[in-house]
C-alpha cells in the first residue's frame, strides 16, 4: 500500500483520469473530493460489507414454501390498490 | 442435470436455463452457477437455486413491483462484463431477505442482479445511488 501525507486542497492523481482532492480535515474525518469518468463506480468500502451480510441474511429463506410469501403479496397488493 | 434440493425438493434443470456468474454474488464468490424455478404457485417470487452448492438458494423478485419508479444507470463496466449488447434481452432481479416474521421481508434495491438472458451472464452490482435502500420494505400494509 502506498502511503503518503497531503494538506488540506493538496490532490493526487491516479492514472490520467482520476483526482482525489483533499476537500476537508477534521479531527477524525476527512472530506474527499474525487474526480473520476462516470464508468468508475465509485462506493465506500462498507457497502460492500453490508450487501455481503444481506446475502449471508437471505439464504436463511424462512418460510416453508414461497407461495405463502406469494399470497401475502398479493394481499397487500390487492389493499394497494382499492 | 438432476439436482436434489435440501428445502425444495427436487429439481431438473436443463442446460440452456443454467445462468452463469463469473464472480460469483457478494459473500459467495464460489458460487458462480445458478438456475432461476419459476412456480406458478408462488409467483411473483421466484427462487435463484445454486448448481454448486445444493442447498443455497436466493428468494428473488422483479424489484419494480415494489418500487415502479425504481431506475439506475448500469455502470459501463457492467455493461461490458455482461456483454450486453442493443439486442440481448436483460432481467433484473432482487434479493429478498425472508426472516421469521414474513411480513417484515424486504428487498435489496441496492444491489441488484442484472442478468444478461441472451448470453446466460449474470452479476450482481452495487449502484452508486445513495437513495436506493438494501433493506426495502415489502409489504408495507
Amino acid at each position: 500500500m502506498l502511503i503518503l501525507s497531503r494538506k488540506k486542497d493538496e490532490s493526487i492523481l491516479i492514472g490520467d483520469k482520476i483526482k482525489v482532492t483533499i476537500v476537508d480535515v477534521q479531527k477524525n474525518v476527512i472530506r474527499l473530493g474525487i474526480e473520476a469518468p462516470a464508468e468508475y463506480t465509485i462506493l465506500r468500502e462498507e457497502l460492500i460489507f453490508e450487501v455481503q451480510s444481506e446475502n449471508q441474511k437471505a439464504r436463511e429463506i424462512h418460510a416453508t414454501d414461497l407461495s405463502q410469501l406469494s399470497r401475502f403479496f398479493k394481499e397487500i397488493s390487492s389493499k394497494d390498490q382499492k | 442435470m438432476r439436482i436434489d434440493i435440501l428445502h425444495f425438493g427436487e429439481l431438473e434443470c436443463k442446460e440452456d436455463e443454467m445462468i452463469t456468474f463469473p464472480k460469483g454474488l457478494f459473500g459467495f464468490p464460489e458460487e458462480t452457477l445458478f438456475f432461476l424455478q419459476r412456480n406458478p404457485d408462488e409467483a411473483p417470487f421466484m427462487l435463484l437455486q445454486s448448481l454448486n452448492t445444493s442447498y443455497l438458494a436466493f428468494v428473488v423478485l422483479d424489484p419494480w413491483l415494489v418500487e415502479p419508479d425504481y431506475a439506475f444507470d448500469l455502470p459501463k463496466e457492467a455493461r461490458e462484463e455482461l456483454q450486453i449488447d442493443g439486442a440481448d434481452d436483460i432481467m433484473v432481479l432482487s434479493i429478498v431477505v425472508v426472516p421469521e416474521d414474513v411480513k417484515e421481508m424486504t428487498i435489496n434495491l441496492r444491489a441488484p442482479l442484472v442478468i444478461n438472458l441472451s448470453k446466460r451472464v449474470g452479476e450482481q452490482i452495487i449502484l452508486s445511488e445513495d437513495r436506493l435502500s438494501i433493506r426495502h420494505p415489502i409489504l408495507k400494509g
